[in-house]
């Protein structure tokens, strides 16, 4: 009697402790969006997400996101673009061609770089990358080029841990079977374990786009946050997280509750990216 | 064979990026303006909306206007970089030669060139004569049930003892005529937020104070003028740090006092070749009239 | 006439000594089968004769392995070319996670066949040495993962004909497959040995007196006895080999 009733309070705290993320979503869900909603229904969902004018301070006030919008996507492309393959291949060496004692000193760097907050990215990004870039490309060096770069090494983490993890748990049957006809190790890795690999790789690459996406602390000190349409490579530009960052703290009314919609929309981005994360992972295990 | 080959790679990698490094951050010693293309375009640094040190600058310098309808626009050209704190802005000017900006005069430090405005230099005591034209108050804002405890900090501020820190600090006191401040050995907490420009004075009285009452606690949060107005107003915060002066909005809500004034600096990179400029001039490169240095230095 | 010829040959894995002075002669064209109790050293052997036990940390090999008279160790030899010459089918059906004409074609691509036609021609000729081209003609863009786990094993046989390899090594290719694949196995097996000379690790006594013509008897690591199966098994020489096969120990 003593442990049944024992065992059906444990399962109460389990139970408890398990619903408070759930409770927390909603809670986050009906704050966002019960302050964003009614901004974005009466100022018209197409001049909010298609407005190209951002300029809260006019008279009356222009509270166009498109800017924005496009400038999150830009950076977070370039960001896919030099993190996924360095990632890749530093995920593809740790698994399959690094020795014991490389290994060693490799994935506690990698960890580290994990834990580094994003800050200190930017104070990095902004005192050694700002001026390679402008000595290379002009302008300012605070452009969507500086911002990619250094997005595109804060992902680095997430894509290798995961993508790593996945390359070590392709059976090592696939590999011995390969080997014995006659492939070369670097064959057998490339057409047929990275492949076997691939739905875990593209988990890796999704979660290090909902990083790319989220970051702000770091963007904000090297991408030059102009708001207005993005301009040019070697421009700056303004995200969606830095644009709310910048104006929270003194908005009042309608630019807040603008700022709130802005946060409903990056919300949206996220769940269709976590939505996407769960087709591949379960489209990997068939 | 291979393995060798990858070491060769990255240690060519390494000698890459250092001597890119090195040949970018340090500057050149000798003969700054030889190494100064005046062709190259302007590199404007600003502050964000919301800020109190870009509110009193746009207005003092011209680049609020009013539109037909009356409005006040602020014309800041949209090129401008936007950096959300005093130190952000600092630091982008001094790591890039070809960049201008703004800050507190009393954050100034040698990493950056002030230049002179209409022939004067930017200094306390010009800010005091009134010949260096671009300065503001800080305020401290509050409202009207205010704590006793933060009362008496402000009493602080504005005694003898208050303002003979403020007055060593590149800031102007407001009187040279003030009563002297007796502890009355206070205890409980503070909160103080808003401008990043006047942060490094009060962070100054706050020690002071704190060393004469030890039981105080002071929290000093640093997130803007209008941020900061908006904690007091909201009751988050016990005083409001502006570096500005506050709008009609919101006096009818708080009261504020002036416990300084401070110069805003107008500054540039060390190896800049331009030591002076007028008002006019800086209105038009922040409005995006004037593009190129060349059209500066004459 | 003999294919492989191995002489004086130790193993070692680490400090342990897994085969002691072995001395083996396969002969071409034939079916040997090598038989033991578990742990003995028949498939660290087989592993040796397409040096897939380089794979293994710690493993010193000392003694001879000669293919066709040279030496398959030697520091020159090629060891890509061996396992093209060697092929090995294992105990668990390995296809990859591809389609099965995918799987068939790994192995001519990575020898440098590139022609589609030339490819379809040898993809077809291997599922029909495998004995599956008529159960899988229809949808060689299957997933090879898909279907059964006889089929697959004769997907992973097409794979390793498909190099065109004179000798094949099976590691207990039947363990893991229910008795109807089984015998279709063993049928092929007898097919293939006209063509190949193969080499085959069983539990199965009953299995390899069904198709092998030699059987080496292992016990710790050492060959006790090797001669005709028939022989071997109605009449064998030594006391150990009876007391196995009778089923006193195993």
């Amino acid at each position: 009697m003593k442990t049944k009733s024992f065992e059906k309070f444990m399962e109460i705290i389990f139970l408890i402790s398990a619903s408070m993320s759930i409770v927390a979503i909603i809670l986050i869900c009906l704050f966002i969006f019960a302050g964003g909603i009614p901004f974005i229904s009466e100022y018209g969902l197409s001049n909010f997400l298609f407005g190209t004018i951002w300029k809260p301070s006019n008279n009356p006030a222009s509270y166009g996101i498109l800017p924005m919008i496009l400038g999150s996507l830009y950076v977070t492309v370039g960001a896919i673009i030099l993190g996924v393959p360095i990632g890749i291949m530093t995920a593809t060496y740790l698994a399959k061609f690094c020795n014991k004692k490389l290994y060693k000193i490799l994935k506690p760097c990698i960890n580290l770089m994990a834990g580094i907050p994003s800050i200190i990215y930017g104070f990095f990004a902004l005192t050694v990358l700002v001026p390679i870039i402008r000595n290379i490309f002009g302008g300012t060096g605070m452009n969507i080029i500086t911002a990619s770069i250094l997005l595109g090494i804060m992902i680095l983490p997430t894509i290798i841990g995961m993508s790593e993890a996945s390359i070590r748990a392709v059976p090592g049957s696939y590999y011995e079977g390969s080997m014995a006809l006659g492939a070369s190790h670097e064959r057998t890795i490339v057409s047929v374990m990275l492949p076997a690999a691939k739905s875990g790789i593209l988990s890796s690459v999704i979660l290090g786009i909902g990083r790319a996406i989220g970051e702000t602390m770091a963007v904000i000190l090297v991408a030059g946050n102009q708001a207005r349409m993005p301009a040019g490579l070697t421009k700056g530009v303004r995200t969606l997280t830095t644009n709310i960052v910048i104006e929270m703290a003194y908005a009042a009314d309608t630019h807040r509750e603008a700022l709130i919609a802005t946060a409903v929309v990056l919300f949206v981005f996220i769940l269709i990216i976590n939505g996407l994360f769960m087709v591949v992972k379960r489209r990997g295990l068939n | 064979m291979k393995r060798n080959l990858s070491l060769i790679l990255v240690i060519v990698l390494l000698v890459g990026i250092i001597t890119g490094c090195s040949k970018s951050t340090t500057p050149p010693a000798d003969n700054p303006s030889s190494s100064f293309d005046a062709n190259k375009t302007i590199n404007l640094v600003s502050r964000e909306d919301g800020s109190g040190t870009r509110g009193a600058f746009v207005e003092i310098v011209g680049i609020l206007e009013k539109d037909s309808s009356g409005n006040e626009v602020d014309r800041t050209y949209e090129e401008a970089i936007i950096q959300n704190s005093t130190d952000a802005v600092m630091t982008t000017v001094a790591g890039d030669k070809y960049s201008i900006g703004y800050i507190s005069l009393g954050s100034l430090n040698d990493t950056v060139k002030a230049i002179k405005v209409e022939n004067v230099e930017a200094t306390a005591d010009n800010v005091k004569n009134g010949s260096y034209k671009i300065a503001r108050p800080f305020n401290l804002a509050y409202r009207d049930d205010i704590s006793a405890l933060a009362k008496d900090f402000l009493n602080f501020v504005l005694s003898k003892d208050g303002q003979d820190i403020v007055t060593k600090g590149k800031y102007v006191s407001v009187s040279n005529d003030l009563p002297s401040y007796t502890p009355l050995d206070q205890k409980g907490d503070i909160v103080v937020a808003g401008s990043t420009s006047v942060t490094p004075i009060v962070e100054k009285l706050a020690e002071a104070y704190q060393g004469l009452n030890q039981g105080v606690n002071i929290e000093i949060q640093s997130t803007g003028s209008s941020a900061g107005i908006q904690s007091v107003m909201e009751g988050t915060a016990d005083i409001g740090m502006a570096s500005r002066e506050l709008k009609d909005s919101e006096l009818k809500v708080l009261k504020s006092e002036v416990i300084a004034i401070d110069g805003i600096a107008v500054i540039t990179g060390k190896e800049n070749i331009i030591d002076d400029i007028t008002i006019d001039q800086i209105k038009s490169i922040y409005i995006g009239e004037i593009t190129k240095w060349n059209e500066v230095a004459k | 006439m003999y294919k492989f010829v191995i002489k004086n040959m130790d193993l070692y894995y680490g400090d342990f000594h897994a085969l002691k002075n072995i001395n083996l002669n396969i002969e071409e064209n034939k079916i040997t089968a090598l038989i033991g109790p578990s742990g003995c050293g028949k498939s660290t052997l087989l592993k040796s004769l397409n040096r897939m036990n380089d794979l293994v940390e710690g493993c010193k090999i000392t003694g001879d392995i000669l293919l066709d008279n040279e030496n398959i160790y030697r520091s020159d030899f090629d060891v890509n070319v061996l396992r093209k010459r060697v092929g090995m089918v294992f105990q668990k059906p390995n296809p990859f996670p591809m389609s099965i004409y995918d799987n068939i074609a790994y192995g001519p691509r990575t020898h440098g066949i590139k022609n589609k036609s030339k490819l379809d021609e040898i993809v077809e000729k291997s599922l029909r040495g495998a004995a599956i081209w008529d159960e899988v003609k229809t949808d060689l863009k299957k997933n090879a993962l898909k279907i059964s786990g006889g089929q697959q094993q004769r997907i992973c046989i097409a794979r390793a004909l498909a190099v065109e390899p004179e000798v094949l090594l099976m590691d207990e290719p039947t363990s893991a497959l229910d008795p109807i694949s089984t015998s279709k196995i063993e049928d092929l097996i007898q097919e293939l040995k006209k063509n190949y000379t193969i080499v085959i690790v069983t539990h199965n006594m009953q299995q390899a007196t069904r198709i092998s013509d030699k059987t080496a008897f292992f016990l710790s690591g050492e060959i006790v006895e090797f001669d005709d199966t028939e022989k071997l098994f109605t009449l064998p020489k030594n006391k150990r080999t009876e007391d196995y096969i009778t089923g006193r120990f195993g």
